[in-house]
């Protein structure tokens, strides 16, 4: 079922003009590592649908860089810094995510495409046929881990963290935006490191669900704070 | 008002994709014929005045586009398709018949491109705008759509009503049940191209008039609502009943010339070929319901269907012409599990192709890229189908949550839509055991067209309070 490929994608692009049509006003750091992450994302799911059709070295690169290694790390440092907005640590992390990306961009240009070509399968997800497909050196691959862990942990932990600060712990509503940022990083996380590269049902919807969940949280996490005057950590 | 980048993003969008629907498909005029095109000709012969006209062996408004573009030499078919005895001929302009498929191509961009116009002007984020124009024009120029503008039957006619209908009725279900939009002229004028579409579109595939079944459910709903409590923003008491009324008599009237028509014949007896005689106790059954099975129906049995056999048993025709359509819904109601199990495996059927199969594409124009980006716009996966209702809910759900009058006036366009669309899917499947895909096209395009369309409604809503 390709189509809920494309279909991730126009959520996500739609995701993008909700986000680009923010006021200027409402346009914080936070905000903008969320619309990048979401360009991230776009252009993963862009590349996956080329790679559905054939196979082309620069979307297979493009794919490692956009989708593999980074739009989780900027979904996660969009959450710290929603988090902690004021916090001169957490914008020297941002500023490392920048610099880590762009480093690991010019890894990932000179990565080659190995022998594994001429056994890939437009029909199989790209990402069970990345491994053997890129020949990444060590500093590319622990880059890669590094970004998503980080963006991974801090999706996970970021809301739970400030649940348990709030007061109104007991109210079921707090609840759902912070599980569907943990749901959503856990589905866009887990189908990065799939060994087995046979397309499912549950693969697809993974593909679908992840952003949707991820985006759905953080906008309704950001909103439902504002809202009640959720405390924002301002140190 | 449209920012002038977003204009100019649109028109760029605009060009780029009629160039693409342009280019890449055969050209426009270029047409096959198949065998039911003779008929549709000899439809169009019949004065328009006569009542034959309306019940004729082919659908009135397939008749009267034929009629009204058949040139004073008249047609000539020189090039016929029928995949079911492994016939094909490569499109080719056909004389007279070129108007035919000139109209038919033409038509189509129109109602594309109508409709792409109006979903955009209904959405108030520019990117959301330009997304929606490029995925509208994207589903209808790809290659599951555009084929079937060379092919001369009445799917292609229908669709692009379908299309025309679809765009009024967006642009005209806000104005009709939002308080902040009071009727006026172009009101009333929506209102009078929806009713000649809707007239045109009902009359140009039989199944299509089940559509409206769950368009006067609706609109009875909304009476009752009216009667129990005044809602202000609903139409008056008045023109709901005036509405409903004229509905039902357009389905009746339908429905009346249809069963005079006997084109309805033909695909009960493939019914009875493929769904009873196989199976003694529901032969039992029709035998119970009068229904002449003799040794002259019987020797038919092993017939792959589209039999002409049945036509001379005049015993067997008295007995269909009476009873025929009554005792099958009957039938199908004492076997509830068996309707139920051949709708969802018929629903696997009418998913799993997305082309024509009347010509083979010349891959030179017809690239495989394009047919790749076609196939994802045109799923061949009858999960399509939860897709739609979970998106109708969340559109639902967000325009109830933000009160959103306008909103909620499209979601209850596309709620009907919906069950209109499944409804015509089961009488689509249980009308015709033959040609299951073809026959369901016209169901099942809108419920793919569903998945690219309510995700920009969606996201304007979440966009409104962004």
């Amino acid at each position: 079922m390709p189509y809920l490929l494309l279909l991730a994608l126009v959520l996500v692009a739609a995701f993008i003009c909700v986000q680009i049509s923010l006021p200027v006003g409402k346009r914080s750091p936070s905000q903008t590592f969320l619309l990048i992450g979401l360009f991230f994302l776009s252009i993963g799911l862009v590349t996956e649908l080329v790679l559905g059709f054939a196979l082309d070295e620069r979307a297979v690169r493009l794919f490692y860089w956009a989708r593999g290694s980074l739009a989780l790390a900027w979904f996660g440092q969009s959450l710290l810094l929603f988090l902690f907005p004021n916090n001169p640590r957490i914008r020297w992390l941002s500023i490392a995510v920048v610099v880590g990306s762009i480093g690991l961009f010019a890894l990932v240009l000179i990565s080659r495409v190995t022998a594994a070509q001429d056994w890939y399968s437009t029909a199989k997800p790209i990402h069970g046929q990345m491994g053997d497909l890129l020949a990444t050196n060590r500093p590319t691959r622990w880059g890669s881990i590094t970004l998503n862990l980080y963006g991974l942990i801090t999706l996970a932990a970021g809301p739970v963290y400030l649940l348990f600060l709030q007061p109104s712990k007991r109210d079921l509503s707090h609840w759902g935006p912070p599980l569907l940022i943990a749901l959503g990083a856990i589905m866009l996380y887990v189908p990065l490191y799939l060994t087995s590269s046979a397309p499912s049902l549950g693969f697809y919807l993974v593909e679908l669900f992840g952003p949707v969940a991820l985006f759905a949280g953080l906008k309704n996490f950001t909103w439902h704070s504002l809202r009640t005057g959720g405390k924002r950590k301002t140190r | 008002m449209t920012k002038l980048w977003v204009v100019i993003a649109i028109v760029a969008v605009v060009v780029f994709l009629l160039f693409v629907r342009l280019t890449a498909y055969e050209p426009i005029g270029v047409s096959i014929s198949t065998y039911d095109t003779n008929a549709f000709i000899a439809a169009g012969r019949i004065s328009f005045l006569s009542p034959e006209f309306f019940t004729s062996d082919r659908p009135a408004t397939i008749g009267l586009f034929y009629k009204l573009l058949e040139p004073g030499t008249g047609y000539r078919i020189t090039a016929l398709s029928s995949p079911a005895e492994d016939i094909y001929q490569a499109p080719a302009i056909q004389p007279g018949l070129e108007r035919v498929a000139i109209a038919q191509g033409l038509l189509s961009i129109s109602a594309w491109l109508l409709l792409a116009v109006v979903v955009a002007r209904r959405l108030a984020n520019p990117g959301l705008q330009i997304l929606a124009v490029l995925l509208v024009l994207g589903f209808g120029f790809s290659p599951a759509i555009a084929e079937w503008d060379s092919v001369l039957l009445s799917e292609p006619v229908s669709l692009f009503f379908f299309v025309i209908l679809l765009a009024i009725s967006i642009e005209l279900m806000p104005r009709l049940l939002t308080r902040s939009q009071r009727p006026n002229s172009w009101t009333s004028t929506f209102l009078v191209l929806w009713s000649i579409v809707s007239v045109l579109w009902v009359f140009a595939r039989d199944t299509n008039a089940y559509l409206l079944l769950i368009v006067i459910a609706g609109l009875i709903a909304f009476l009752i609502m009216q009667w129990r409590r005044k809602i202000t923003s609903l139409p008056n008491t008045q023109a709901l009943v005036f509405a409903s009324l004229g509905l039902t008599l357009l389905f009746l009237v339908h429905n009346f010339t249809l069963q005079q028509s006997g084109r309805w014949i033909n695909p009960f007896f493939n019914n009875i070929l493929h769904n009873v005689l196989p199976f003694p106790d529901r032969v039992a059954f029709f035998e119970s319901k009068g229904m002449p099975i003799t040794d002259e129906v019987w020797a038919l049995r092993n017939s792959p269907g589209n039999e002409d056999g049945f036509f001379q048993i005049r015993e067997l025709m008295a007995w269909t012409t009476a009873h025929g359509t009554s005792t099958y819904v009957r039938f199908l109601l004492a076997y509830p599990g068996w309707t139920l199990a051949k709708f969802f495996s018929g629903v696997e059927v009418a998913f799993s192709e997305n082309r024509q199969p009347f010509f083979f594409p010349n891959e030179d124009r017809t690239t495989p890229a394009i047919q790749y980006v076609g196939d994802l716009f045109h799923p061949r996966s009858s999960s399509v189908i939860w897709v739609v209702l979970i998106e109708t809910a969340v559109y639902g759900w967000l325009a109830l949550r933000k009160g959103q009058k306008g909103s909620i006036s499209l979601f209850l366009m596309f709620s009907a839509l919906f069950f209109g669309e499944i409804l015509m899917l089961f009488i689509s499947i249980h009308g015709d055991a033959l040609g299951i895909v073809r026959h369901t096209m016209g169901s099942v395009m809108p419920l793919r067209l569903s998945v690219w369309l309510l995700p920009p409604f969606i996201l304007d809503l979440v966009s409104i309070t962004s």
